[in-house]
């Protein structure tokens, strides 16, 4: 079974990717916080994370997404970017993040769903 | 012969001699005549000034040598001029034309005299060449038509009388000044200034016509008509031959319409320079050369630049130079030489400084290539435009984040429940989600839409009257007390008569908002006491409205941040908000005079105050036991 973690500051917005993935077959974890995101990904080894942008604390989602694309042992990680932020220089940033995905909030939980298994399905 | 008469002969010898040597001595012809005009006799002089050869002198008459004069007849001739009684002369004196022996004609000066010696009577007839004299005298006339003629007036005054009067003025001085001959000649020609007599150049002049100098100066002069005119004078002095300048020639010019013109230039370049003074726009301007010739005043407290203040004169280079030190050395400004080098003039660039103080600068350069070849430089202060837009666009992109986020749980629950077979118990509780964040989504609208309207109007549309504060704070407090929590509230107001000038409604929305802040932000409970206190606002009687809760407080940076659209203390959402409830009440309280005053301690709770001005200021608060 494939590990999924999410890391989103919005506990309505956890709950909905949650609630979303239960219909299909994954591991959940969840983190709300930047900081305690790349910790538990370091423990858990998810094979894809999903991401929010905007979250108070040290590390915002850019910045826990480049450590993760820069550290040997987690790049491997599919790194889907959830955010409000829809300009095109937002998704550049992510891109030059490192993101293998940026989806644009309020988005289609279906869509998000054919997304994770498309980038699950490359990495298998 | 006896010694006696040989005596006599040497005497007469000796007269004869003499006279001879005076004869010899004349420059002018001597010729003695017979009754018929013919010469008998001549001066040495003679034969040189008519070119005669002395062993010729058979057949000359005087007719010969001054033709068309009467001389054949001597004795008409002389009888039909002058008698001199003293001597018995008769003389006939005029001018003709005198012939040379060659044919060359020269103009004379003739006199024929007569003389009665023993009753016979002897003509003598002198000849002087006037050529010289002549021509001379033409020279002269010549040089008087052209004082005649000039356009430029010519003065001549005695400077060995006293008040070194004008002896002389030509046509045109009489032209220029509007005078008559009559009013020049005789005075001193300071005439001419009247009453103006303040001019420094008057000074230049008496000092030139002291140390015996020529001098030029353009002074102001007025005519006989009181009309004023420019006069270019240029004074020269003119020798005695003692070396002492006992004339001056004065030539004067009408430069009216020149010095009217130059004043008017003057004039204008006065007034640009006082409105570029005036503009709070900076305008540095180089001339051709790149010497720094102008800086205005704002260009100087912009930048903190006074290039020009030391005299030194300074270039395009050191203004770069200069320049350069305000800004950051992370962006430095473009120099304005590589501007010009790229030939990029005209267009505006935007440049940011850190000294004297952070400014944001928009600068165009534009270089004059024909004309006078300046260069100009124009400086704007946008840093207030810069900063109002970036807060713009930073207010715009988290609006539409904050919009976004609760339509994330509408839309993926809805989606959701439409798609896939959904459990019973779950349903409820995403149908309970959507409802709750749809509410929140139309509480952040509305809250925004109003924000954006108050702002807008600036009070115009707030509806103030006279309002009890007590019957106001009851009326929000009510809401609160029928919900669960709500006997967590203890309103106790000291002064709950005070009347304030305010919109009901919108001052309602206020202690609302306050009020459910203080609820939300202690979770774990405790009172939310609501009260009354006197105090000053602007010098005046106010009335402060405290609400204070026991629950988590602020940090200082959150307490510096509480008014910002948006901003959240707990952003995750656990205490649901817009962010938009204490901007609201900022901007409500501000547009009607009033103020809010926020204290806290993290982990110790909030106070509120939010103050007042008095409706009456001459009444007194009075402090009741109402509640």
């Amino acid at each position: 079974m494939k590990r999924i973690l999410i890391v989103e500051d919005q506990a309505d917005i956890r709950k909905l990717i949650r609630m979303t993935l239960e219909f299909e077959d994954y591991e959940i974890h969840e983190a709300s916080e930047g900081t305690q995101g790349l910790h538990l990904a370091r423990g858990v080894r998810p094979d894809l994370m999903l991401l929010d942008v905007m979250m108070p604390g040290e590390m915002d989602g850019l910045q826990v997404c480049q450590a993760i694309k820069s550290d040997v042992s987690l790049k491997s990680i599919k790194v889907v970017l959830l955010t409000a932020r829809g300009q095109a220089r937002d998704r550049e940033a992510g891109q030059t993040a490192g993101a293998d995905e940026y989806l644009v909030k309020p988005f289609s939980p279906l869509q998000l769903i054919d997304v994770i298994e498309q980038l699950l399905s490359v990495a298998a | 012969m006896n010694t006696d008469a040989a005596s006599e002969m040497r005497q007469l010898q000796l007269a004869r001699d003499r006279m001879q040597a005076l004869l010899n001595g004349l420059p002018d012809a001597v010729l003695g005549l017979d009754p018929a005009g013919r010469v008998v006799l001549i001066s040495p002089s003679a034969a040189s000034v008519f070119g005669l050869d002395t062993s010729r002198l058979a057949d000359l008459t005087m007719e010969q040598l001054v033709p068309g004069q009467g001389l054949g007849d001597p004795e008409t001739r002389t009888l039909e001029g002058m008698y001199l009684r003293s001597s018995g002369v008769h003389v006939a004196r005029f001018e003709a034309d005198a012939q040379r022996v060659d044919g060359t004609v020269f103009p004379a000066d003739v006199s024929l005299s007569r003389t009665e010696i023993g009753g016979v009577a002897h003509y003598t007839c002198v000849v002087r060449d006037i050529t010289e004299q002549r021509m001379n005298a033409s020279v002269l006339n010549l040089y008087s038509r052209a004082l005649e003629c000039t356009t430029n007036g010519v003065v001549i005054s005695e400077m060995s009388l006293p008040g070194q009067p004008v002896f002389y003025a030509n046509p045109a001085f009489y032209r220029i000044t509007g005078y008559e001959p009559g009013d020049a000649i005789g005075r001193n020609c300071a005439f001419l200034q009247r009453d103006d007599r303040d001019q420094p150049e008057l000074a230049t002049l008496r000092q030139a016509v002291v140390d015996g100098q020529s001098a030029s100066v353009v002074l102001r002069n007025y005519r006989k008509d009181g009309s004023l005119f420019f006069n270019e004078l240029s004074i020269a002095p003119v020798p005695s031959p003692e070396g002492r300048a006992a004339h001056y020639v004065g030539v004067l010019n009408d430069v009216t319409d020149r010095e009217r013109t130059r004043l008017a230039i003057a004039e204008r370049s006065a007034r640009l320079n006082a409105v570029f003074d005036l503009s709070p726009d900076g305008f540095v301007v180089f001339d051709r050369e790149g010497e720094l010739v102008y800086t205005n005043r704002a260009f100087i407290e912009m930048t903190g630049l006074d290039l020009l203040a030391d005299g030194a004169g300074a270039n395009l280079a050191d203004f770069d130079r200069e320049f350069a030190t305000l800004g950051s050395l992370s962006v430095p400004c473009r120099p304005v030489a590589e501007v010009l080098s790229l030939a990029h003039d005209g267009a505006v660039e935007t440049l940011h400084i850190e000294r004297p103080q952070y400014r944001v600068l928009a600068r165009a350069v534009r270089h004059q290539a024909d004309g006078a070849g300046e260069t100009i430089l124009y400086f704007r202060d946008v840093t207030r435009e810069t900063e109002v837009d970036r807060m713009k666009s930073e207010f715009l992109t988290t609006a539409a984040h904050e919009l976004r986020t609760p339509m994330v749980s509408v839309f993926g629950f809805t989606e959701l429940l439409l798609r896939r077979p959904v459990p019973e118990e779950r349903r409820k509780d995403m149908l309970e989600t959507i409802h709750r964040q749809a509410s929140l989504l139309i509480n952040m609208v509305n809250e925004l839409l109003d924000l954006a309207r108050i702002e807008a109007r600036q009070g115009k549309d707030l509806k103030r009257e006279r309002c009890s504060l007590g019957a106001l704070v009851r009326q929000a407090a009510e809401a609160f007390a029928s919900q669960p929590g709500g006997e967590r509230l203890e309103v106790a107001m000291a002064h709950a008569d005070a009347q304030i000038h305010v919109d009901p409604e919108k001052t309602h929305r206020v202690f609302t908002n306050v009020l459910s802040n203080a609820f939300k932000y202690s979770p774990a409970g405790g009172a939310i006491e609501v009260g009354t206190v006197a105090g000053r606002l602007a010098g005046q009687p106010a009335v402060g409205l405290r609400v204070r809760d026991h629950g988590i407080g602020m940090t200082p940076d959150q307490r510096a941040r509480v008014f910002e659209r948006f901003y959240r203390a707990d952003p995750s959402g656990n205490i649901p908000g817009t962010g938009l409830g204490m901007s609201l009440v900022k901007e409500i309280t501000e547009l009607q005079g009033g103020t809010v005053q926020i204290d806290s301690r993290p982990g110790e709770g909030t106070t509120v105050t939010l103050w007042w001005p008095c409706a009456n200021a001459a009444e007194p608060l009075i402090e009741t036991q109402g509640k």
